[in-house]
């Protein structure tokens, strides 16, 4: 790493995650206002979500626009864990399934019951499944912008089928737990500091691990892949390997996602694995920056608090000013907010590092 | 026997024939020049071997194994290294992080998400970075070297994975005369120990280099010999455009 430009520092950089970690971590110590509360541990759900994207996206190179597959279906298999929570041998199966006319629970929902075995079907099935999707791709040597096109296809897909077996999803309706997620007789009040930390630690764990993964030689083997593929199988790398696995990894983070989502607000429906929202992950990284782990994370918050303060009325304006500001971002500023802030950093603190004049290289870690 | 044996290798695209029987025998810890005109196939005939595209038909025996049809990251493992006609450098990572990415004694993506620094690469980098004369650029942005020093990178990057053989795409291509001098004399040290199959059309060069020279044309092989008997070759002057030598052919 020779850059002058302190944003490419590597200690620099693990000090500005620090105090985005501190500050994510002491908010409810400042903020005790329970819906604002609940609503700041939905914004770092979706942060989870642009890290996610970031990790294909910015470090891997591949566009996905399916992040809301894994992400869906946790969090309808969370959904369903606490769905089984609320009935008893009394009323074993769901409202709803009475009312599609189902005479007993479906053998799918079986596994639901136990609030251990949801929880572990939760995280893995979607994550098994999306890395098998990515490896299938990754082995066909699929790349750029057909990606995008398969995982939009698999989200699409996977959207009609849950609509479709209205009996088992209440379709449109979507599944909604009756009672707070109880975990070891303890119940999850999604309103409570407790959520937000659950949520918050999940964050700051996960980011973390990210960046760490990305500091290492797995991340310059991930930069290499990114750049130039191709290179990177003759120098002894099995691309398939790396691409699936980071593919799965933020699967596996789209999962976890999931199912806080559905703990934090007791609710899950097609809106979740609807294209727009997987679309929407995608603008949140991409005006962060989906090269920076934490700028991705820091659009993702920005967009959505914006959003929250424009509020009901104005949404369709704030969208169409979002979509026109993304255009722009991916026109003239292709590294997001992460590179006005690259920027800015190189312009104040220039005389700070040594001076180098040879060479300015962007680290194989983004900022 | 050789280290790297070729026999009746073919190729076709579509209704073109690229490589058409074509035979390679290169013998351990010697340096092998592979020349023919532009569009002869040489190319090609790495892109067989390394597993870039594959042959219709054909074998390829290195070290006595059949190594055709395997997949490129695992004919590199064997021992195949490669440096391709235009340079592929990771231009945005500097020297260091170019050639620390090449040691690839570890490729297990699960093991290097637990690998931090350069840890027991440094002495290897030092090594190599010493023998290319890229000591003092480090930490230089790959996509700053020039030209020379790019090439110069490209071997290094080879030299990195020490292959038991390197094929060299057009190493000398854009170098200065002084700094062709400096990988004459890199080669000539590296096939004490490697074996070493080398395109180049520069012929002061591979009259610097070469033990053993095989001339192509058209896909097949034209004329083998030394440098000596393949520039005394009647028909190998007449392919190089009839200019009667072949030091003018490049
Ligand atoms: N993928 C491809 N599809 C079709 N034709 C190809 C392909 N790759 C190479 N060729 C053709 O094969 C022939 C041999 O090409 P090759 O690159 O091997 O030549 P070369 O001997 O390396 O030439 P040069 O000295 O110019 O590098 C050329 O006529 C080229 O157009
Ligand atoms: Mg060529």
């Amino acid at each position: 790493m020779t850059s002058s430009n302190l944003y490419h520092n590597s200690k620099a950089q693990w000090a500005v995650y620090a105090v985005f970690f501190i500050i994510v971590l002491a908010v409810p110590a400042v903020i005790d206002d329970s819906y604002t509360l609940n609503l700041l541990a939905t914004f770092g759900v979706f942060a989870m979500l642009a890290l996610s994207v970031s990790l294909v996206w910015g470090a891997g190179g591949v566009l996905t626009l399916g992040q809301g597959v894994p992400f869906g279906l946790a969090a309808y298999c969370m959904a369903m864990t606490m769905q089984m929570q609320a009935q008893t041998p009394d009323s074993p199966m769901p409202p709803f399934m009475a009312n599609n006319s189902l005479t007993q629970l479906p053998l799918m929902w079986e596994p639901f019951k136990s609030t251990t075995t949801g929880l572990l079907i939760a995280l893995f099935f979607p994550t098994v499944l999306w890395t098998l999707f990515g490896g299938l791709m990754f082995a066909a040597r699929v790349h750029g912008g057909f990606v995008a096109v398969m995982t939009l296809a698999m989200l699409s897909a996977i959207g009609l089928l849950v609509l479709d077996i209205q009996p088992y999803t209440d379709g449109a309706n979507g599944i909604t737990p009756p009672n707070a997620l109880l975990i070891a007789g303890h119940s999850i009040d999604p309103y409570s500091p407790t959520a937000y930390i659950i949520v918050a630690v999940a964050l700051v764990v996960l980011a973390a691990l990210s960046k760490a993964l990305l500091a290492g030689k797995f991340g310059l083997v991930t930069h290499a892949i990114r750049t130039d593929s191709e290179r990177t199988r003759f120098l002894g790398y099995n691309v398939f390997l790396y691409q699936t696995l980071l593919f799965g990894i933020a699967g596996f983070i789209a999962s976890i996602a999931g199912c806080l989502f559905v703990m934090l607000e007791q609710y899950v429906s097609p809106a979740q694995l609807d294209v727009s929202f997987s679309v929407g992950m995608v603008i949140w990284t991409g005006v962060g920056g989906r090269a920076s782990l934490l700028w991705a994370m820091l659009g993702a918050l920005l967009i959505n608090a914006g959003q929250t303060v424009v509020g009901d009325t104005l949404l369709n304006t704030w969208l169409l000013f979002l979509g026109i500001f993304f255009i722009l971002v991916v026109r003239f500023l292709p590294k997001g907010l992460a590179g006005v802030a690259e920027w800015l950093v190189g312009f104040f603190l220039r005389r700070r590092g040594p001076a180098q004049h040879q060479a300015v290289a962007p680290a194989h870690e983004g900022g | 026997m050789g280290l790297l044996k070729i026999t009746g290798l073919s190729k076709k695209y579509g209704a073109v024939t690229v490589l058409d029987g074509f035979n390679l025998d290169v013998t351990e810890c010697t340096l092998r020049c592979l020349l023919g005109p532009n569009g002869a196939g040489k190319t090609t005939a790495m892109d067989m071997i390394t597993g870039r595209q594959r042959a219709d038909t054909g074998s390829i025996l290195f070290d006595g194994h059949e190594i055709r049809g395997l997949r490129e990251d695992k004919i590199a493992r064997r021992g195949i290294g490669r440096k391709f006609q235009i340079p592929s450098v990771i231009r945005d990572l500097t020297v260091q992080e170019n050639l620390f990415l090449a040691a690839a004694d570890e490729v297990n993506p699960l093991r290097n998400m637990f690998r931090f620094g350069i840890g027991r690469a440094r002495g290897r980098i030092d090594y190599v970075a010493e023998l290319v004369g890229l000591k003092t650029r480090l930490a230089a942005a790959a996509g700053f070297l020039s030209h020379g020093e790019t090439q110069w990178l490209e071997i290094g990057i080879v030299l990195m994975q020490d292959p038991k053989l390197l094929l060299m795409d057009e190493p000398a291509a854009g170098m200065t005369e002084h700094e062709a001098e400096k990988t004459v004399e890199i080669f000539n040290m590296l096939k004490k120990t490697h074996t070493l199959l080398v395109v180049e059309h520069d012929m002061a060069f591979v009259r610097g280099v070469a033990d053993a020279v095989t001339v192509m044309h058209l896909g097949s092989v034209l004329a083998e010999g030394t440098m000596a008997e393949i520039e005394k070759n009647d028909e190998v002057r007449h392919v190089y455009l009839g200019t009667g030598d072949v030091a003018d052919a490049a």
